[in-house]
This record gives C-alpha cells, structure tokens and sequence, in this order.
C-alpha cells in the first residue's frame, strides 16, 4: 500500500482511455482504406480492458489493456473500376470499419478519460485535506 | 495510537483509513467501467467501527475489530456484465471528501482542546 494509489490507479485508467483513443483516432482515419479484393482489408482495432490484480492494492490496481482484436466479417466491395486497386471485375475493397459505432465509442472514450481524470482530482483532494490534520 | 490519544481520535483515524481504502476501490471501480465482466466492489467500514465503539464505551479501540469490509456492488450488471456505475461512483468520490474533510474538523477540534488543557494556544 502505498501513499498515492487511488492517483496510481486513476492514470491507469487515463493511461488506458488515451489506448483506447488513439486505436479509435487509427480506425477512423483509416475509414476510406481501400485495397485489392483479393487482399486482407484494413480491419478497426478493437482495445480490450482488463482488470488489474493486486498490484498497488489487495482490492484491485486499475486497468489494463488485455487485447487489440480485429474487427470481423467481410469488408464491403466498391464499384471503381478506373482505381488501379480494383481487380478484373472493377472492384476495390473498402475498410471494415463501422464509423457510427468508432464515434460512439470515442465519446465513451472521452468520458472515460474525464472520469480517471476526476478520480486524480479527488485523491489530490483527499490528500490535501490529510495535510490539514493538526492545523486547527 | 497510545498516551495522549482517545477514543474519539482513534474513531476518526479509522475513518480515515477507512476512507482512504473506499477511495482506492473506487478508482479501481472508475478505472474498470469498460472492463467486460468486471464486478465493482463497495467498502463498508461504518458497521464494524460503530460495533467496535459501541463496544469499546469510552476505552480505546481495538484496531483488529474495525476492518473495512467489501462486498460486491448490488447492481445489475449491463450488457457485457460490468457492474460499475459510473454516476454513483462519482457521487461516492464527492461524499467521502466531505466526510473526509469533516473526519480532519473533528480531529483538529479535538487537538485544539488537548492544546488548550496543556496550555499552548
């Protein structure tokens, strides 16, 4: 047990949304990735949490990245057959990347991060009312 | 704590710890509100220490008898079983730093009459 955990703990969980947001930031910027056909397309990474042991404290540390999986299924065909990608029958592929569940995930990203953020907050808080003990 | 101390400072020292193992389960709960399955736990020490005083009268604690308790949070899980509220916790983190604030109030008003009955103001 340390002196400063509940901080510890907090940027574990902003160490973990900034993951997060970046690997979101990736996706969408990568929404209009087009390859060949006959290629593996750009597939949205997906962050996966995971909760941390004993670490810093017996009842739980924070957060971890646990994984980064890929999206699944098939990435949709575009008609575009002046694009050198495409192939014999005028197709090029396009990310599998669903933009409206990126961008609802980047906001609970944000509020993830905001809420780690608070967490810090509160401990400096906590910490600085410990130091007006014996003040009167 | 022995000599000059009693059993009020002992209560709010306990508070204290108390609520400083709150604080920290809840930054584990804050920080996991993504994790799927992740059960949020609560810290009960309230109970155990009003046992221990009730108990105790007017001798000292015993600091064995006022382990903070945890005990799963009660709420349904959502849909990728995580049991974090986020709204609560941030509500909790606003409660213990009055409660906090208030435990450090008791402790100096109880300094300043012990500096008072020794005469150093």
């Amino acid at each position: 047990m340390g002196a400063f955990d509940a901080m510890d703990i907090g940027r574990t969980g902003v160490g973990f949304a900034r993951y997060w947001l970046d690997n979101l930031s990736h996706n969408v910027a990568n929404v209009n990735t087009v390859t060949n056909p006959d290629e593996e397309p750009f597939r949205a990474r997906f962050v996966v949490a995971g909760a941390n042991g004993a670490e810093i404290t017996p009842s739980g540390s924070g957060v971890h990245v646990a994984d980064v999986v890929d999206a699944v299924g098939d990435a949709p065909l575009l008609y575009s057959p002046d694009h050198p990608l495409a192939n014999e029958e005028g197709y090029v592929q396009g990310a599998a990347v669903d933009l409206a569940g990126q961008l609802t995930d980047m906001m609970l990203a944000q509020r993830t991060y905001q809420a780690n953020v608070r967490t810090i907050q509160t401990a400096k808080e906590a910490y600085e009312s410990a130091l007006q003990i014996g003040r009167g | 704590m022995s000599g000059i101390g009693d059993v009020t400072m002992d209560a709010v020292t306990h508070a204290l710890s108390g609520l400083r193992t709150r604080s920290d389960v809840r930054a584990h709960n804050i920080a996991n509100a993504n994790t799927p399955g992740f059960r949020a736990m609560r810290v009960d020490f309230e109970s155990n220490l009003a046992a221990a005083l009730d108990r105790a009268g007017s001798r000292r604690l015993d600091a064995d008898a006022v382990e903070a308790t945890l005990t799963p949070d009660p709420n349904l899980p959502g849909p990728n079983g995580n049991t974090v509220s986020l709204e609560g916790e941030m509500v909790g983190q606003m409660e213990d730093n009055l409660l906090r604030s208030a435990m450090v109030n008791a402790f100096n008003f109880k300094a300043n009459m012990l500096r008072t009955a020794i005469g150093r103001r």
